[in-house]
């Protein structure tokens, strides 16, 4: 007997016309270890939450059908028996967290059903065992690093014994290497404790190895269930073509920025190592490395945020270790990780403006240049509303253009794909790929090995705050195999497997 | 400098039950008021400066103590310097710098106070882990709902301060700057740089009841407790120390009424 079984299942948000979920019908045995993808938007994470029963919990929640878990109806139990039956972990394990310690957030579900305390001991000790996490026991959360905190995000989750475990893009925030680490533990676990393990997550080629069986979501319905090894996404992008497209090289011998000795410090502990680098007018750069690498710190640290103990860092005829961050935004753009972080201003029209306005850099040719450039991006109709009423997508392309509408010279950007599917993340490295054509210069913190392979011109690798390969991508990924960065490199299913 | 927070170690203090020493901080917070000898109080704050030094040898640059501190020395001299009653003690000749016995007394006993219960709060915030302090205070009876209202509040305490820092720093990188201010400008820079911190506190507080209620909490009224340390006899011996102190104390001030 199955034991998830999903019927004629749709739902509506509440205020919202369209269904986010429709008749959706599934099947999954126990043990299975299944995948569900589909594009932003496409519902995969209402299907999530829907199977952990989150959805079931406002007044009159707008849904059809059954979702039946060994048995049990989850549209009709109350969130505290469903997640008896189906733990939920977030996208990001931070996110989750209620309590300080490792010991404290694994016992927290445990205590909250009156466990006695010699059991709850017992069953900390064997979900850290099943994660392979039993030396972080005794740590704070807070001194955890990406892909620990997810193994103890899953341990919490493993204590209260579910049927099935549920993982939001249990990677979106860790490196390739962590990412790979999860991934196998997830399948570990189908096989020891018959577990059912269910993957959002639009990063298929890391999974390739363990041959999912795949879900496929779009609009809200389901397009295709299959083995992962059969799946053959219909695709209007052509990357083969992509990688061959040359650009006309900029590099000269005037550099824009030349980093020579760079040693940062943050609290004490020495963050970046004797970095050495040059940057050429129109190169397109991708920092890549493990989490906690010091790839942030590095672009902080050129934007002016850090004062760097020792080195050189000089560009735009200045002194950029005694420039002031106020006296570099003319020339140089940032854009950080989390669109939520800087979006300041009551009107997407005045928050694409700001910086413009606060370089006193405002014209008429600057607002025709805004409704241009909204008017690219889809978003002109949406000038005059609130920021924070747009999607994620939407504010990241805000963003984007927030930061270039002044025209800096160079542009700094932190993860910028993080929770974009495929489709959309190629569609922005071809428009960061154009932007350099006429001899802007981007710097950008990516992970994602494929895509820098197919649009940037050049990878910077840092591990534990030095420079590792400093090369043209053409050689930078085969001196990291050779250095045993395997999971850092690109793989060749990679390239058929995004959803 | 560093922040005035919880600093793990294996002092004296340390090893004692959060309880022992949250009811220690509250005594001795009555007790200075009780006893009204100054040198007495001066006693009390001596043994408090080498339980610090003893926890934290640095504790010269715990941010906020050399304020404490002074301030503590500034309510001696001030006494001293305006408070002329009783007997005259030193004349140098000039009448605002003469001591008295009354300015003396008055100068001990408000900065002997003030100083003692400076130290002793550093002493318990440097100590005890505030989750610990819920974890025990729920066990005496604190309804768990109140209890973890400190506890997660303590998790996204530096969560919060981190995302204020990029906030501001994604502030500076689009040119915003708050160098040149006025009341106008103020408000607005108030509002920007609120606006983005309460709409990630509020998705963060959604995820986190998400994350909560998901694990079953409050599906229950009650709710048990992990293996946790309790008290031992460290803190009888100690408690026994302090009563004895305390009431030597009392004893001396009492006799010198």
């Amino acid at each position: 007997m199955s034991l998830i079984k999903i019927d004629d299942f749709s739902y509506i948000y509440p205020g919202e016309q369209t269904p986010a979920l429709l008749d959706i019908n599934m099947t999954v045995d126990q043990g299975e270890f299944i995948v569900i993808a589909g594009a932003s938007g496409s519902g995969k994470s209402t299907l999530g939450k829907a199977l952990a029963g989150f959805l079931f919990q406002d007044e009159k929640p707008q849904y059809t059908g059954k979702i039946l878990v060994n048995g049990t109806d989850l549209t009709q139990v109350p969130l505290f028996h469903a997640s008896r039956r189906v733990a939920y972990a977030q996208q990001n394990p931070e996110d989750q967290f209620c309590t300080l310690s490792v010991l404290d957030e694994i016992a927290f579900a445990l205590e909250n059903t009156c466990l006695q305390p010699d059991e709850i001991e017992q069953r900390i000790d064997q979900a850290l065992a099943v994660v392979k996490g039993l030396n972080l026991k005794d740590r704070l959360l807070a001194t955890l690093s990406g892909g620990e905190k997810q193994k103890v995000a899953i341990a919490s989750m493993l204590a209260l014994s579910p049927d099935v475990l549920i993982l939001d893009e249990p990677t979106s925030n860790l490196d390739p290497g962590a990412t790979q680490h999860v991934f196998e533990t997830l399948y570990s676990l189908r096989k020891q404790k018959d577990l059912t393990v269910i993957i959002i997550e639009h990063k298929l080629s890391q999974l390739m190895g363990l041959n999912p069986k795949l879900f496929v979501i779009d609009k809200g319905r389901i397009i295709s269930e299959t083995r992962l090894h059969e799946y053959l996404p219909q695709s209007d992008i052509n990357i083969t073509e992509m990688m061959l497209t040359q650009k006309q090289s900029y590099w000269s011998n005037h550099s824009l920025l030349d980093v020579s000795h760079l040693h940062v410090n943050i609290n004490g502990r020495e963050i970046l190592h004797e970095i050495n680098f040059n940057i050429y007018p129109g190169e397109f750069v991708a920092i890549m490395g493990p989490n906690g690498s010091g790839k942030s710190t590095l672009l902080q640290t050129l934007m002016g945020f850090h004062q760097p103990a020792h080195g050189n860092l000089l560009g735009f005829n200045n002194d950029l270790t005694k420039a002031k961050t106020s006296s570099l935004v003319k020339d140089i753009g940032f854009i950080f990780q989390n669109p939520d972080h800087q979006i300041f201003t009551q009107s997407v029209r005045d928050e694409a403006i700001l910086t413009v306005k606060n370089l006193n850099l405002i014209n008429d040719l600057m607002h025709e240049k805004v409704n241009e450039y909204m008017d690219e991006i889809g978003l002109y109709a949406r000038l005059d509303d609130h920021p924070q009423r747009l999607s994620f997508g939407e504010k990241r392309r805000l963003n984007l253009i927030a930061a270039i509408l002044h025209n800096p010279k160079l542009l700094l950007i932190d993860e910028f794909l993080i929770g974009q599917d495929m489709r959309n993340a190629h569609k922005w490295m071809r428009c960061l790929w154009e932007y350099t054509r006429d001899g802007h210069t981007i710097l950008m913190v990516n992970h994602h090995a494929m895509l820098t392979q197919a649009y940037c011109d050049r990878v910077i690798f840092l591990d534990a705050g030095s420079v590792i390969v400093d090369a043209p991508v053409s050689s930078a990924f085969t001196t990291l195999e050779a250095l045993g960065y395997r999971p850092f490199i690109p793989h060749k299913e990679e390239i058929l497997a995004y959803a | 400098m560093h922040k005035l927070s919880y600093q793990p170690g294996a002092s004296l203090a340390h090893q004692l039950y959060p309880l022992t020493k949250f009811a220690w901080l509250i005594i001795t917070t009555i007790m200075v008021f009780i006893i009204q000898e100054g040198y007495l109080l001066m006693v009390t704050a001596m043994l408090g400066a080498v339980l610090l030094v003893l926890i934290n040898p640095q504790i010269w640059h715990i941010r906020g103590f050399k304020l404490a501190f002074l301030t503590g020395m500034a309510l001696f001299f001030l006494y001293l310097l305006f408070e002329k009653s009783g007997q005259v003690l030193f004349n140098p000749g000039i009448e605002l710098l003469s001591i008295t016995s009354g300015g003396l007394a008055m100068g001990l006993r408000f900065s002997g106070r003030f100083i003692t219960i400076i130290f002793t709060s550093y002493i318990f915030i440097l100590t005890t882990d505030p989750s610990d302090l819920a974890y025990a205070l729920m066990r005496i009876g604190l309804p768990y709902r109140y209890g973890f209202m400190l506890v997660t509040a303590l998790r996204l305490a530096p969560v919060m301060e981190e995302e204020g820092q990029t906030i501001y720093r994604a502030q500076l990188a689009r040119g915003i700057r708050y160098d040149q201010v006025n009341l106008r400008r103020i408000l607005l820079l108030v509002q920007q740089f609120m606006t983005p911190l309460l709409i990630s506190a509020l998705r963060r507080a959604d995820k986190l009841v998400f994350s909560m209620e998901g694990r079953g909490f409050g599906a229950s009224p009650q709710r048990t407790f992990r293996k946790r340390p309790s008290a031992t006899n460290l803190d009888l011996l100690f408690s026994l120390a302090l009563t004895l102190f305390f009431a030597i104390l009392t004893f001396l001030s009492r006799g010198a009424i």
